[in-house]
């Protein structure tokens, strides 16, 4: 389902003005993968991503229901709303700052997901991980929605409230700190 | 670089647990089932949707003047989602006809569930039948209504099949017991109205002047009657496998009803075939005869044995009739699925008798007005095809035509 179908505007109504929550599942079966993966490189923890995109999805549902505007990007709104909801989690745990890379939480990460490939790829994917692990979260924030849900510029700027120049020179600067950590 | 971006991509393949989905979906669904009930969609809720497609400022662009003109232009042009709901109101043979039937289409594509989609089948199908009404009510000629009656009610057998094609996904689907319920509750929602559309084509006067529109709604009905017999198939197949929730008595309620409602079909044809038939085929015997003398006997002889010149056709009320019987004693046995089974014989039997009259009927009144044949027997005989129906038991006159 993109973002600006026929089908997700017309789930998106049924949601609103009908309550109606078997649409509403359809929506979270489409999105539910990308939420979790994007809070997961957040929070580094399997149990809080889970945690934190349940939040979200509910969230989203009281939203849509009760906003007076038009909800015209679902897409925006649902990774703006797990941005938030990331931000009030580290208000909770009182951290200012990502967590230190730990390798067991690490290992749990790599451990419990569900993927299927063989053991090179792993081991590189695991050196980007790391190497993601290691940086910034603005700069993590911009490679993720750009590198891996592949959204336009215009789409991350509206998700970070940002201008488009600057997602540029985050995404620039995100990967130019990547190279540094991967030749290391 | 390039590797960057490839691990990057690669990280796509990262997802949640699957049984953590599964879970956290149905925490989620009950928890925002629980707050509140579904509303029913009104027209504002229609409005409302395709607002949510239109661009906010062409809302604002409505309210002005020259904004109506330019969407009644739009109207005639035709584009968009204004053009479906113009071709709501249209008819066969109307130019948004065509659009109206593919947005039903798009309706049922866009629509998710089962159940829901069943309904939306219906609900088109009760539509054409609104066409039907409508069409039958105008002042069009008997030609152009033949036509476009036969085209509503085409598409009207076309809605009932697919409902009962869903019926056949509720009988092999496998479910939790509250969704076979739900699904049996939506069966018997569509049998009543379907009933209810039967009882209105019935009712309806202006349907039965043309042969030809009798015989589309015939064909109509006997769609109806189809999918009725499946929607008590369904459920008592259902409760055969113990996979819902029926009392016993409920169970023979529903097929005692179905046996009822055939039974009635069958009188009803019957009594045609005694008031529109046997007439008819006495007055014709009547006539075919040479000598005047023979013409009085057979009007004599036939006057008290009107019963033996009834052509007894295979498929007859006495067969329908007795396999009803069968069905209603297998049920007082209790043997369900039998009694299920001699019901769906005895329906279709029932049917094939309708149609069987329905082509005798037509045979005769085509047949009566074109034939003179009493003029061939005596010249100064002047006979008026229109009245030779009504005056069978006459015998006054007929001795009079001699």
């Amino acid at each position: 389902m993109t973002s600006h179908s026929l089908k997700e505007k017309y789930l998106l109504y049924k949601v609103r003005y009908q309550h109606d929550a078997g649409a509403y599942g359809l929506l979270y079966d489409a999105y539910v993968d990308k939420i979790f993966r994007f809070v997961l490189y957040k929070v580094s923890s399997v149990e809080d991503a889970e945690d934190i995109t349940a939040e979200v999805f509910l969230k989203s549902w009281q939203f849509i229901r009760t906003t007076n505007k038009r909800v015209s990007n679902l897409n925006a709104l649902l990774y703006r709303i797990a941005r938030n909801a990331v931000i009030d989690y580290y208000r909770q745990k009182k951290r200012q700052d990502l967590p230190l890379t730990d390798e067991d939480q690490y290992r749990d990460i790599v451990d419990s997901r569900d993927v299927e490939r063989d053991i090179d790829l792993k081991l590189e994917v695991k050196n980007i991980e790391r190497a993601l692990d290691r940086i910034k979260d603005d700069y993590r924030e911009v490679i993720i929605l750009r590198y891996v849900e592949d959204m336009s510029i215009n789409e991350i700027a509206s998700i970070i409230n940002k201008s488009k120049s600057n997602v540029r020179v985050l995404l620039h600067r995100a990967i130019k700190r990547i190279q540094e950590i991967l030749s290391e | 670089m390039e590797k960057i971006f490839k691990q990057l991509e690669d990280l796509k393949n990262v997802k949640p647990r699957e049984d953590w989905v599964r879970a956290n979906r149905e925490v989620l669904l009950a928890q925002i089932s629980s707050q509140g009930p579904v509303r029913e969609s009104s027209f504002f809720g229609i409005l409302n949707f395709i607002r949510m497609l239109v661009p906010a400022g062409f809302v604002n662009f409505l309210a002005k003047p020259f904004g109506v003109v330019t969407v009644a232009v739009l109207f005639v042009l035709g584009s968009g989602a204004f053009t479906v709901n113009a071709s709501k109101s249209s008819i066969p043979g109307d130019i948004l006809y065509s659009v109206k039937l593919t947005s039903e289409k798009v309706q049922v594509g866009l629509t998710v569930s089962e159940n829901k989609k069943t309904a939306l089948h219906v609900d088109f199908a009760e539509e054409r039948i609104n066409e039907i009404e409508q069409i039958a009510a105008s002042t069009i000629d008997v030609t152009e209504k033949r036509e476009k009656i036969s085209i509503a009610a085409d598409n009207f057998k076309d809605s009932l099949n697919s409902v009962q094609e869903s019926f056949d996904k509720v009988k092999t689907t496998k479910a939790e017991k509250d969704v076979i319920n739900r699904s049996i509750e939506v069966v018997k929602q569509v049998d009543q109205k379907v009933e209810a559309i039967a009882l209105r084509l019935t009712n309806n006067e202006s349907l039965k002047s043309d042969a030809a529109v009798v015989k589309s709604i015939d064909s109509a009905k006997a769609e109806i009657a189809e999918t009725q017999v499946k929607a008590v198939e369904v459920i008592v197949d259902k409760y055969d496998k113990g996979e819902i929730e029926l009392t016993s008595e409920e169970l023979v309620e529903t097929v005692e009803a179905k046996i009822k409602q055939v039974g009635d079909k069958i009188t009803a044809v019957a009594e045609r075939e005694r008031t529109e038939v046997t007439s008819t085929d006495v007055e014709t015997s009547t006539v075919i005869t040479d000598s005047p003398e023979s013409v009085n006997e057979t009007v004599e002889s036939s006057d008290s044995s009107s019963s033996e010149t009834v052509v007894v056709a295979p498929a007859d009320s006495e067969s329908a009739q007795r396999l009803l019987d069968e069905a209603s004693s297998l049920l007082n046995q209790g043997d369900l699925i039998n009694a299920l089974e001699k019901l769906k014989e005895s329906s279709e039997l029932a049917r094939q008798y309708e149609e069987v009259i329905q082509q005798k009927i037509e045979e005769l009144q085509s047949a009566v007005p074109t034939t003179d044949p009493v003029s061939d027997t005596s010249s100064e005989v002047t006979v008026e095809p229109e009245t030779l129906p009504e005056d069978i038991s006459v015998e006054p006159k007929a001795q009079s035509e001699l």
